[in-house]
């Protein structure tokens, strides 16, 4: 950890971006956090440095946010996104299942949940094959899963599937093994439908003002009295 | 009963001196508070304290300003955390509001950064574990082994991922 020079004020070294990194997510102990702090409160070329890289973190934000990435996600995170308002489309995929899906505009996430036998599996690829690019399926290697779930939840780049008029996804789950070859766990076909506008007696009638509610008159709460002004 | 003073706000060599400072208090409190409103009350606590004790010269030196900002921070993090951060209505705040309004209110400019379709473009390019690391980190600041519960994953790979993910992401 750098150590500011007591004559001139200056700190003698600059931190590096993993150290930066780690104690803006509060992966640093007490010590090393105080270090930096007091490090940041002189350095501007560190401030600046880290601004970018918040920057950067702000600019993933929002491509997930707008559903341009795929990834392999897990239900907690998945329920955290829908807590802060994101809109998530949600398909369940049986083992070996196909299904069509059509995400609303204002979806922010397709999510679909394919359902496989997971356990005794080391290592899981996932290869996405697009109808629109046959023969050239994407493959993304080692995916993080949880075995005794018995599904795996992975969103599809959604911003590139809406791109398209429409189309079939093939998902393969493969399990690795170095030894031998791929193994083929489970193969699902996601149908994406664009977005379709409801037809006008579909939609709901216009809102109109309510009525306001009748409500009894108010009476100012007096005491029962009986015959003679006496408490009944 | 207390007087009020009236307004008075710093002379400008003491704004100057501290303007430098707003972001760095300003991502201080984020970092510590991760609470965008308390940290701008954090920042303006912080803020009239300085110029207060630079008007009243017991603050003289700018050598001394970013020990004193750093013990102002800590300080009013305390205050904060036991909820005694001064209110608005508190006096020395409303004796600096003009300036704290315009101080605060200055935005830097931001750092030269890709825009999204280019960060989500290179995150295509992440390994899949990579991805999903920098992914949960980025999304609400979670620590490694927060994320590394959810990925059933040790925190010091994780960290080791985040790095080489945000790596990748700022050089790509």
């Amino acid at each position: 950890m750098t150590r500011a020079n007591r004559a001139t004020g200056r700190p003698s070294a600059h931190l590096d971006d993993a150290q930066l990194l780690d104690w803006w997510l509060h992966d640093t102990d007490r010590a090393t956090t105080e270090a930096v702090d007091a490090h940041l409160m002189r350095c501007a070329a560190c401030n600046h440095r880290l601004d970018a890289m918040l920057a950067l973190g702000k600019g993933v934000r929002q491509a997930l946010r707008g559903g341009a990435v795929a990834a392999v996600l897990n239900g907690a995170f998945v329920a955290r996104l829908r807590s802060q308002g994101l809109r998530v489309h949600e398909v369940h995929l049986p083992h070996n299942g196909s299904v069509q899906c059509r995400p609303a505009p204002g979806d922010h996430l397709l999510l679909a949940r394919l359902a496989a036998p997971l356990r005794d599996v080391r290592r899981l690829d996932l290869e996405a094959e697009s109808s629109c690019a046959p023969g050239r399926p994407q493959r993304l290697r080692d995916v993080p899963f949880d075995a005794a779930a018995g599904e795996l939840l992975f969103a599809p780049d959604l911003a590139a599937l809406r791109r398209r008029p429409s189309q079939a996804v093939v998902l393969r789950l493969l399990a690795v093994d170095g030894k031998r070859a791929d193994r083929l766990i489970g193969r699902y076909a996601l149908r994406h439908l664009p977005w379709l506008e409801p037809p006008a007696h579909h939609l709901p009638p216009p809102q109109r003002h309510a009525p306001p509610a009748r409500t009894p008159p108010h009476r100012p709460w007096r005491p029962r009295t009986g015959p003679g002004g006496r408490p009944a | 009963m207390d007087t009020e003073l009236p307004p008075t706000p710093p002379d400008p060599r003491c704004a100057a001196l501290l303007q430098p400072f707003v972001p760095r208090v300003r991502r201080f409190a984020l970092r510590h508070l991760r609470h965008r409103h308390a940290a701008e009350a954090l920042l303006r606590q912080v803020l009239a304290v300085c110029a207060d004790q630079w008007q009243s010269g017991a603050l003289s030196e700018p050598g001394q300003l970013p020990g004193f900002v750093l013990a102002a921070c800590r300080l009013a993090l305390v205050d904060c955390r036991l909820g005694l951060l001064r209110g608005e209505d508190d006096p020395l705040l409303r004796r600096h509001a003009a300036w704290l309004d315009r101080a605060t209110g200055q935005r830097p400019r931001r750092a030269n950064v890709p825009d999204a379709d280019t960060v989500a473009a290179r995150l295509q390019h992440l390994p899949a574990r990579e991805r999903a690391v920098v992914l949960l980190s980025c999304w609400d600041g979670s620590c490694a082994s927060a994320v590394g519960l959810q990925l059933a994953c040790p925190p010091q790979r994780v960290r080791a991922l985040r790095h080489q993910g945000y790596e990748r992401l700022a050089r790509a």
